[in-house]
């Protein structure tokens, strides 16, 4: 499913936008290391999801490759946040 | 720019593929491959994160000798490609087969920015001392980025034949087909580098 360019620039828009708040929370903000991964992590999530959605066209994808990738989106998320709470 | 103009007017028939037809995604066979690539580096991730639990002091280390302001600006560098990629099949889509040759350029070139960038990133860590057997932490690092960078390097050798394939007309349901997966594969780079970087660079 093709996007709008008005859709495809914001996508961009929020993807820089949301690269550089992960960077100022890891560098600039001083929060405890395992809150600092969850939000990074996650924020990289989101991130994915707009690349997924907006450029990928998951939305026009078959039923079992949604639910792979929405699967794996959150177990790479999950992974890295949770072993890094153990 | 050769023929490409004439390609957006040309009408379909058994062995011409019109770009008004270009649309995601690609055949169901690449996505199994899309799949499998994606689980591997799952399966990257989970061991990359199941070792820095046990050895945290040591990840950490090696950490701080990473330049983020790099690994930033890369990251800036490819969601800028992807956006430029996803124009470009927009554009043919619309017959716009000179703006999207020039799309699929700049994404390209924007590829070998990134490349530049990460084999930058290369040298200093080198000559820093530190190798795949200086510690864990480098050993996941060279070999996680080492892997995505040739991903991102066979990307790049797939936009050129696109382009060029594009310059001379797309004829056969295979360039059409080659599009597809080229722009796939590309934004699959894109999405696993939103993982690699803040799991490298900035997970603490």
């Amino acid at each position: 499913m093709l996007q709008t360019p008005k859709v495809l620039r914001w996508a961009w828009v929020g993807l820089v936008a949301i690269t550089v708040l992960s960077l100022v929370v890891a560098e600039f903000t001083g929060i405890p290391s395992g809150v600092e991964t969850a939000v990074v992590i996650a924020a990289a999530a989101i991130k994915a999801r707009i690349i997924l959605v907006r450029y990928m066209g998951e939305r026009s994808f078959p039923a079992w490759l949604r639910l792979y990738f929405g699967g794996w989106l959150v177990v790479c998320a999950a992974t890295i946040i949770g072993f890094n709470f153990s | 720019m050769g023929r490409a103009p004439q390609l957006a007017n040309r009408t379909t028939s058994a062995n011409h593929v019109d770009p008004q037809e270009i649309s995601l995604p690609g055949d169901s066979g690449f996505w199994m491959f899309i799949a499998a690539d994606a689980s591997l580096f799952a399966l990257l991730f989970f061991q990359f994160s199941r070792d820095r639990s046990s050895q945290s002091v040591v990840f950490d280390e090696g950490q701080q000798h990473l330049t983020v302001l790099l690994g930033t600006v890369n990251t800036l560098v490819l969601v800028t490609s992807s956006w430029l990629m996803a124009s470009a099949v927009r554009s043919l889509h619309r017959n716009a087969v000179r703006t999207g040759m020039r799309l699929i350029a700049g994404t390209a070139a924007l590829g070998l920015v990134f490349a530049a960038v990460k084999i930058a990133e290369y040298v200093l860590a080198l000559r820093s001392g530190h190798t795949l057997s200086t510690s864990p932490f480098f050993m996941y690092y060279f070999v996680i980025t080492g892997i995505h960078l040739v991903h991102l390097m066979i990307g790049v050798v797939v936009l050129v034949v696109v382009g060029w394939r594009l310059r001379v007309g797309i004829r056969r349901p295979s360039d059409r087909t080659l599009l597809e997966c080229g722009t796939v594969y590309w934004h699959l780079v894109d999405l696993l580098w939103m993982f690699i970087f803040p799991m490298l660079y900035l997970a603490r």
